[in-house]
């Protein structure tokens, strides 16, 4: 029942009530009865009031109570107060039933288990649970806030996708905030994020996340739980632009160690992007386009960003969902001062500086409730990428005719990468599961060719070539509660992998070493968690990472929290950070008469510590204000971390050679601090965050320092009576330290302060079903980042950059979509 | 009735999402894949614009060729224009010409296609001749034609200017380019033909082969070439330096053969002590005085034995587009000994090891400057002509500064047949390994550059290396278009050359070009 049905409903009623006076008692009843939400049942007390039948209800109730099976008391897990009028929807097999909380938060179920229960309240997260047994419990919502942070649910429906909110510290980029960005990729909305940022790759177009000052490759990116097949591995150092977002329900972000659940190399933190899964109606169909340009470039065709997205959601049944979705995104290229592909002229003008990329995603997914208990996800997933390489090289020679013929060898990249999922979760005797199993495979190609610039068209090709090919089989499965009492609760998990695949980039320009390479790991993890009062818990956590190349290691975690409802809570999460060698780390070579740099396959992990503690102001409210903040302090400890170095090896005639390779030795340590402080005032929100990081790294003898600083504002006012969203994102980062390979070595640099900053204002049309969404990013023009402090000269062919190209400049959007919905 | 219809319409509107659904999975599962396709060009063009007949019966080939081989038989139709001569009278083309058109067929394959002019008659006007247009290529699909006149005139013809695509071979620049513009020819040598040059001249000197990266080490004091090996133990040890790590100079003891090879080949741990004049490759001015082998003397005892390295290999992979791969294997060491009477050489050699020698005699030739050896093939080579103006060597090898060097695209002047050379830019230069940028010194372009222009105080007849590889930018894979040379040769002709390529048309390196005109 809507609410446009609700009001025939008391128009019918109170007729009925009209016609025969007689009956009322039997016609309220069954009223109630059919009624289930809080706003009926203030319109039955009207009803009440007016017919008089307050004592029967009264003893409607009192039967109702005594004829009980089960109670249940619903509360809130900081205050640990009564929610008082939750809605209850109770799930058995087709047949469901509304209940409301009462004065103590009670509710009573009459139903024999099995059945489902879906609880809701008003600014609270909405609980599902599944119960098998009627033994009386106790369920824990959690607040939710108006922004984007500390959104906490101990058993979201998607539980088993989601990380785990206890242990870690969660933050969340929910869709409304995906939407105010317009972000199609990942990339489009992570630089806002505190402790974080996106390091733009002009040269491959790729885009990668920093955490803590450490690179992507200690970030892990998962996409339902599940580490994102990349070039080359799975999960780490992934090119977040490849990440598509039409589909996607929010964005987790974990920040600190978590190598017991989600194993090596999830050193600085967890990027879980979460996939939509339900429908709240019958169907629903969605469309939008996005014109956007990219710096000051725009054009209908060759210029510009051109987004296109199509979705179609349908509930089958009332078990199985079906989705399907397409996303289309035409990055035309940043020319910047280049002329584009069809110019002549030998001056190094030809081409682009941005080089142009299409994207292609598609996905297909069908979530069917086999049981009331049990259900099962399968999602296919597909994404093609072309990237074509335009050479800034006119290869311009005399022909026959004296004149100069000119072409030019281009390059063009094709990737398609395939995802099959299964998820399987729910209750196994009253203890939740989860398996989640996955194929990943990833192709990509080449095809290198000329192009004749006199008639624009290719006159030679090599035809398309594999380069890289990696299928990665995964599967993880988890089983909760699995000892469970007061005290103490146990969860059993595992993680396994398979990789095999070849990446001829990887391996170096000149490579002969080429190999097809097989990892796998398989790992059984385990926490287990004491609390002797609701205020204090802690929780150990174990993994035996056992890994084909590295052996057996134990990677482990403690998270200590300690609450105080209702003023704050904190949470300290000490682990060990360990990450493995990468592929070119330990395959890479590059040998020729001037450089000599090879990989180094004997390479060991690198382990170290990470520790975490974060405390949280709990939100006070005066009037219509309503504020809370955070602090977090952090610090790692990296040994034998990998670096490139320069070695000199002997020869059998006593003489030495310089070369290059990768050793474990370095020491890594960085310490930092973020603040945050959100506010809200009626329709406006406000969240200010600061960071300060300091690192150092021994290299031997040699010191690097590196303290950046960043501020970080996100305003956003939503003007719910006029349909529209104000947004104001605001990012400064201080000056760093950056290194520039310098031929074959490695030199220190500063990278001078930026700021970033995005706005956008989006406006509902029609009953919501129309959006308008406009905007800039980079609003403040950064181009390029001016970068001092080089050693000019130096090495061979060693030019010293003075500025890093960062990004194409100032861009405006416009996106509209537009959906239409069955009714029901 | 109402009912019905919210029921009809809800019905509608599954169908319809049925069939989005239906229309969006064949578009999920169904991504194009469609390539682009490759086009074939095929130009045709003289080779050319003019040719001489001076004499009776002498006949002159006319080429038309191709920028891509033929896929199928194909048919050159040429219509000839004739300016005061006849056709069988005074001079007859084969394949023979029918109406004042020839036609010549080449099979599939073909680079080109020619036919050839002859000349009938003793007497013809001066400043008649004969003209021939490329009228259509019959068989191609869309042929383009350009540069389609060629006249054969009846007197002596002077080459005036010209192109040349330099035959250096490609990535791995297997050959040296002998090239001389008087007579617009070029003669490629591949790289390993030899280790040592014999100088022809008065001097009795022995060059090494510094576009294989020969290098050689003398045994003061040793005179019995059997009596070497790699054992053989110096009466004292050679303080010798190198630079291991690009940075610090480092002393080595060398005690043996053995550890001298370790550092006698080319590269930047190669050995040498340069403070006092111990240097193992020739140097790169390439003046008499400067070789690494002693002038040989007409004294037996006074010439010993040496070390030479063979230098590298020419690899057999080509590199990828853009890059080169020049420097494969060493090709392993040998010892030899040199003497002279003054009018040859007598030389002997043998592998490092062997107890026994070969001795063969080279006599000084009045062709060309050098005579040319193989010791891995053990003959004399022909590689110089017998006049040339550059030498577009490719890889280019000597020691300096500490370090041996190896160049590549490397042009030389023959400086030893008396040719000078001078280096003109109009835009300053940008400066690399160290060395300063050089500000322009001219605001005349090739083009405009005329014989009033020349600056006879200019021209460099003591250093070889005025062309050297800077004409080029491997980043940019282009010749500097605002960079030339002027070029005097024997005759005192003056020649003004730029190069005008570096990368072939399908980006690949080794195929460099060069464009010249006669200054008069």
């Amino acid at each position: 029942m809507d609410i446009a049905n609700y009001d025939t409903f008391f128009v019918d009623l109170e007729a009925r009530l009209k016609r025969s006076p007689s009956d009322r008692k039997q016609i309220i009843s069954k009223a109630v009865k059919e009624t289930h939400c809080p706003y009926l049942l203030s319109r039955l007390q009207d009803l009440q009031r007016i017919y008089r039948t307050t004592i029967f209800i009264f003893a409607f109730c009192l039967i109702q109570q005594v004829m009980a099976q089960t109670g249940y008391v619903v509360q809130d897990v900081e205050t640990g107060e009564s929610i008082i009028g939750a809605t209850v929807q109770l799930q058995q097999g087709k047949d469901s039933k509304m209940l409301i909380s009462d004065g103590d938060g009670r509710f009573i179920v009459s139903h024999k288990p099995p059945y489902t229960l879906m609880i809701k309240h008003i600014g609270y997260r909405t609980l599902i649970d599944t119960i098998s047994s009627d033994v009386p419990e106790t369920f824990y919502l959690h607040q939710t806030s108006q922004n984007l942070d500390e959104v906490i649910i101990s058993s979201a429906p998607d539980h088993n996708v989601s990380i785990d909110r206890e242990l870690f510290d969660v933050k969340e980029i929910d869709r409304k905030t995906i939407d105010q960005l317009a972000g199609n990729n990942l990339s489009d909305v992570l630089n806002f994020n505190m402790n974080m940022t996106i390091v733009p790759d002009v040269a491959t177009g790729r885009s990668t996340v920093n955490m803590f000052g450490l690179s992507g490759e200690y970030v892990k990116i998962l996409v339902d739980n599940v580490p994102m097949a990349g070039d080359n591995g799975s999960g780490n150092n992934i090119d977040i632009s490849q990440i598509n977002l039409e589909n996607v329900e929010r964005i987790e972000v974990s920040e600190g160690t978590m190598g017991v659940q989600y194993g090596s190399n999830a050193v600085a933190g967890v990027i879980n992007i979460v996939t939509k899964k339900n429908l709240d109606h019958k169907w629903e169909v969605s469309t939008s386009v996005q014109e956007e340009t990219v710096g000051p470039e725009y054009a209908w065709f060759g210029k510009g960003r051109h987004i296109q997205n199509v979705k179609a959601s349908v509930n089958l049944s009332e078990r199985s969902f079906v989705t399907l979705g397409v996303s289309r995104n035409d990055f035309t290229g940043f020319f910047n001062d280049y002329q584009g592909k069809n110019y002549k002229e030998t001056d190094g003008l030809r081409g682009y500086e941005w080089n142009p990329k299409m994207q292609l995603s598609s996905n297909a997914m069908l979530n069917y409730q086999i049981s009331p208990t049990v259900s099962a996800l399968y999602k296919f997933e597909s994404y093609k990428e072309t990237i074509d390489i335009y050479n800034h090289t006119v290869n311009a020679r005399l022909g026959g005719d004296q004149e100069l013929d000119n072409s030019a060898t281009d390059e063009q990249y094709i990737t398609n990468r395939y995802g099959h999922y299964l998820n399987v979760n729910g209750k196994l005797a009253n203890k939740p599961f989860s398996f989640i199993g996955s194929w990943q495979q990833q192709i990509r190609e080449v095809e290198a060719y000329t192009y004749n610039l006199d008639y624009q068209v290719k006159t030679a090709s090599t035809g398309r070539v594999e380069n890289q090919s990696s299928n990665i089989y995964y599967s993880r499965g988890s089983l909760d509660h699995l000892l469970t009492n007061e005290i103490l609760h146990v969860d059993l998990g595992f993680e396994t992998e398979y990789q095999r695949g070849y990446d001829a980039i990887a391996s170096g320009p000149y490579s002969d070493n080429i190999s097809i390479q097989n990892i796998w790991y398989a790992d059984p993890f385990l926490t287990t968690s004491f609390s002797t009062s609701e205020r204090y818990s802690i929780t150990p956590g174990l993994r035996f990472n056992h890994n084909s190349k590295y052996g057996t290691h134990l990677i482990w975690s403690t998270t200590l929290s300690y609450n105080l409802p209702k003023l704050f809570k904190t949470k300290l999460v000490v682990g060990s950070a360990y990450k493995t060698p990468n592929f070119s780390q330990l395959f890479y070579h590059f040998v020729d008469a001037n450089h000599d740099v090879r990989g180094n396959p004997d390479l060991s992990p690198e382990d170290g510590i990470s520790v975490m503690l974060d405390i949280d102001r709990n939100h006070r409210t005066r009037g219509y204000w309503k504020w809370n903040s955070g602090i977090k302090a952090f610090h790692y400890g990296i040994k034998d971390k990998i670096t490139q170095v320069q070695i000199l090896d002997e020869t059998s005639t006593g003489q030495s050679i310089s070369r290059f390779t990768y050793l474990n030795v370095a020491d890594y340590t960085n310490y930092g601090l973020t603040l945050e402080n959100q506010m809200n005032y009626k329709a406006f929100d406000w969240l200010l965050g600061f960071n300060y990081i300091r690192t150092i790294e021994y290299l031997g003898e040699e010191k690097i320092r590196s303290t950046p600083f960043s501020i970080t504002s996100r305003m956003s006012l939503d003007l719910q009576r006029l349909g529209m969203r104000l947004g104001l994102n605001v990012k400064y980062n201080g000056s760093d330290q950056q290194f520039y390979q310098t031929g074959d070595t490695i030199e220190p640099g500063k990278l001078e302060g930026y700021t970033l900053a995005d706005a956008s204002i989006k406006k509902s049309f029609l009953d919501n079903s129309l959006e308008l969404t406009l905007g800039s990013r980079n609003l403040l023009n950064v181009v390029s980042i001016n970068a001092s402090g080089l050693s000019a000269g130096g090495g061979h062919d060693g030019v010293a950059p003075t500025s890093q190209f960062f990004s194409t400049g100032r861009s405006w959007f416009l996106k509209l979509s537009y959906s239409f919905k069955s009714k029901s | 009735m109402f009912i019905k219809d919210q029921f009809k319409l809800m019905k509608n509107t599954l169908r319809f999402t049925w069939m989005l659904l239906l229309a969006m999975a064949t578009l999920v599962f169904t991504s194009c894949n469609e390539e682009d396709e490759v086009i074939r060009i095929f130009e045709a063009n003289f080779e050319g614009s003019s040719a001489g007949l001076e004499s009776l019966n002498s006949s002159a080939e006319v080429t038309v060729s191709f920028s891509t081989p033929t896929i199928q038989e194909t048919t050159v139709v040429i219509e000839i224009e004739e300016n005061g001569v006849v056709y069988g009278s005074d001079y007859e083309t084969s394949p023979a010409a029918t109406d004042g058109t020839i036609e010549v067929t080449v099979p599939s394959g073909s680079e080109n296609a020619s036919f050839s002019v002859t000349r009938k008659v003793e007497f013809i006007e001066s400043g008649n001749n004969v003209s021939f247009t490329l009228v259509s290529v019959d068989g191609e699909e869309d042929p383009q034609i350009v540069g389609s006149s060629f006249t054969v005139s009846f007197e002596k013809v002077v080459s005036e200017s010209g192109q040349i695509d330099i035959a250096t071979g490609g990535s791995t620049q297997p050959n040296q380019v002998y090239i001389d513009f008087s007579s617009g020819t070029q003669t490629a040598v591949r790289r390993d033909a030899w280790e040592l040059g014999f100088y022809n001249g008065s001097e009795n000197r022995v060059f090494l082969n510094s576009s294989i990266k020969a290098s050689a080490a003398v045994l003061t004091g040793v005179t019995d070439l059997n009596s070497v090996t790699s054992a053989y133990e110096f009466s004292e040890p050679v303080t010798l330096y190198y630079y291991p790590d690009f940075a610090t100079k480092t002393e080595i003891q060398v005690s043996n053969v053995e550890e001298l090879t370790a550092g006698l080949p080319v590269g930047y741990t190669q050995y040498g002590d340069e403070d006092n004049g111990v240097v193992f490759t020739d140097l790169a001015a390439g003046n008499l005085d400067e070789t690494a082998i002693a002038e040989i003397s007409t004294n037996a005892d006074e010439n010993f034995v040496y070390i030479v390295s063979l230098g590298n290999e020419i690899p057999d992979e080509e590199a990828e587009a853009g890059s080169i791969n020049i420097s494969g294997d060493h090709r392993g060491f040998m010892k030899v000994r040199i003497l002279t009477d003054g009018n040859s050489y007598t030389l002997q050699y043998a592998e490092l090891d062997a107890t026994t020698f070969t001795e063969v005699n080279i006599a000084k030739s009045t062709y060309n400057t050098m005579s040319a050896f193989s010791l891995v093939n053990g003959g004399e080579v022909a590689v110089e002509p017998e006049s040339y103006d550059i030498n577009f060597t490719g890889v280019f090898s000597y020691y300096s500064g500490g370090f041996g060097l190896t160049y590549s695209d490397y042009a030389i002047h023959n400086t030893l047949g008396g040719v000078g050379v001078y280096k003109l830019h109009t835009e300053d230069l940008p400066g690399g390994f160290g060395a300063p940028g050089e500000t322009a010194n001219t605001d005349i372009s090739y083009e405009n550059f005329t014989l009033a222009d020349v600056d006879e105080n200019e021209f460099v007849f003591d250093d070889r290396t005025v062309i050297n590889s800077g004409w080029r930018s491997t980043s940019q894979g282009v010749a500097y278009d605002y960079m030339y040379f002027i070029v005097k040769d024997v005759d005192g002709d003056y020649y003004k050359v730029q190069f005008t390529a570096l990368l072939s048309a399908d980006g690949e390196r080794g195929y460099p070009q060069l464009r010249y005109a006669l200054l008069q």
